[in-house]
């Protein structure tokens, strides 16, 4: 469901990355790029900033792809990590911006058109049958790097319970994509 | 021994996967995940999902920001000349060091021998690798040569006229030299000395007609030719420093070389 146009396997794929092959850049690009934007746009908010955070990202995947290994995870999972990595920092030094994500968070609970941009109306539906508070979750945890302790600060929750929500949160997620 | 159930019930693989676990944690999910395949499975069924709702979550990045990215990146094409010289930095590396002098023992050869051999592999094997990237330059070159065999054809017709363009009182030491062809109304220019400009200018070529300034369009300071607009007529050639992308009448205040042509 992940990739558009499955060309490569991945193990072609990462042979190409390494040696620093344009195509794989253009087919990493190409696959990746909208679904890591997404991601980013969720945590900044502003446009420009995601801009620039996702140059720095593609930049960091390209540079440190020798360092990813396969057998402890998948490529997006190291990839999303990046974003994760390079956003947190970015919102640390920035504080300003931190309110955004606030703003971010509001905006998901408030059920607000945040998943207009879905182009899979499939994917659309199964993502609606999340509540939004465990949307919201997923987002602040597993994309915006939040802690167990921030993420129950912010939305004012028992530490216990956030807990066990971000984790079920991403099991419900798994059940509604079938996998 | 491990209850692998409990421990994927536990939550510590969703928390791994949101980085909420401590470095010790870290390694032991790396490690079990390696030892027990129902970890890894269930490991990369939550990663999975992860990634099913990333892209159920994208929006198009703008177009151009490919570009600028890839701006920024080295790609192996990019430096041919780099990886030439990596040839023969691994060439040293690959010649293996024998210590015959000092241990003369005969039963040491059979060693040699197994080294020579690898080392020999190792080589037919590392420059067939190397092949693609080097015929690869080659066929650059090969572009690179034709262009100016091109070039030179051009620069030898008769009709030629050169036109050595000599600094004025703001640059004295300053020349550009233009190639004109009046019957194929060609120009190209090759800057001999010019200062170098700021990034918001460059230097702009005019021809004067009838004592009028005719824009020739702008250009870079670099020593190979340019091709510059066409013109059938010239009885100067000058050059200004405009801004970016030029003007359309010329800053005479600027004006850094000029020359006549002969005639």
């Amino acid at each position: 469901m992940g990739l558009k146009t499955p060309k490569l396997n991945e193990s072609e794929l990462l042979e190409l990355l390494r040696r620093q092959d344009r195509k794989a850049f253009n087919y990493l690009y190409d696959n990746y790029s909208d679904a890591l934007y997404g991601v980013i746009l969720k945590v900044v908010r502003t446009e420009e900033t995601a801009q620039d955070l996702l140059q720095e990202i593609f930049v960091k995947i390209w540079k440190n792809i020798a360092q990813y290994d396969s057998s402890k995870g998948r490529l997006f999972t190291w990839m999303l990590n990046i974003a994760r990595n390079t956003s947190i920092d970015y919102l640390r030094v920035n504080r300003l911006e931190i309110q955004d994500i606030d703003t971010a968070v509001y905006t998901v609970e408030q059920g607000q058109s945040i998943y207009e941009e879905i182009n899979n109306n499939e994917l659309k539906e199964v993502v609606s049958q999340l509540k939004p508070e465990q949307q919201t979750l997923i987002e602040m945890v597993y994309w915006g790097g939040y802690t167990h302790e921030e993420a129950a600060q912010r939305l004012d929750m028992p530490l216990g319970t956030v807990k066990t929500r971000v984790r079920s949160a991403l099991r419900d997620l798994r059940k509604f994509f079938g996998a | 021994m491990i209850n692998v159930k409990e421990y994927i019930e536990s939550g510590i693989l969703e928390d791994y996967l949101s980085g909420n676990v401590s470095d010790q944690e870290r390694r032991e999910v790396d490690c079990l995940s390696k030892i027990y395949p129902e970890i890894r499975t269930e490991l990369d069924s939550l990663s999975d999902t992860i990634e099913q709702f990333a892209f159920a979550n994208k929006v198009a990045a703008p177009a151009a920001l490919k570009g600028k990215i890839m701006a920024q990146l080295v790609f192996a094409e990019d430096e041919p000349e780099t990886k030439v010289e990596e040839v023969t930095e691994e060439e040293e590396d690959n010649v293996p060091v024998l210590p015959l002098n000092s241990r003369g023992n005969s039963f040491q050869w059979g060693w040699v021998a197994a080294a020579s051999v690898a080392a020999l592999v190792g080589s037919v094997v590392y420059f067939n690798a190397r092949l693609d990237t080097l015929s690869t330059t080659v066929a650059q070159q090969q572009n690179e040569i034709k262009a100016q065999t091109t070039q030179i054809a051009q620069l030898n017709d008769a009709n030629n006229q050169f036109v050595t363009l000599k600094g004025v009182e703001k640059s004295p030491n300053s020349s550009v030299r233009v190639v004109w062809n009046p019957k194929t109304q060609e120009v190209q220019l090759s800057v001999l000395s010019l200062p170098t400009p700021s990034a918001d200018k460059q230097y702009q070529l005019w021809a004067l007609v009838e004592g009028k300034p005719v824009d020739l369009g702008v250009f870079d300071v670099s020593t190979a030719f340019q091709k510059m607009k066409t013109t059938g007529q010239a009885e100067a050639f000058a050059v200004t420093l405009e801004k970016k992308g030029g003007n359309p009448t010329p800053h005479l205040e600027e004006l850094y070389v000029m020359g006549k042509v002969a005639g």
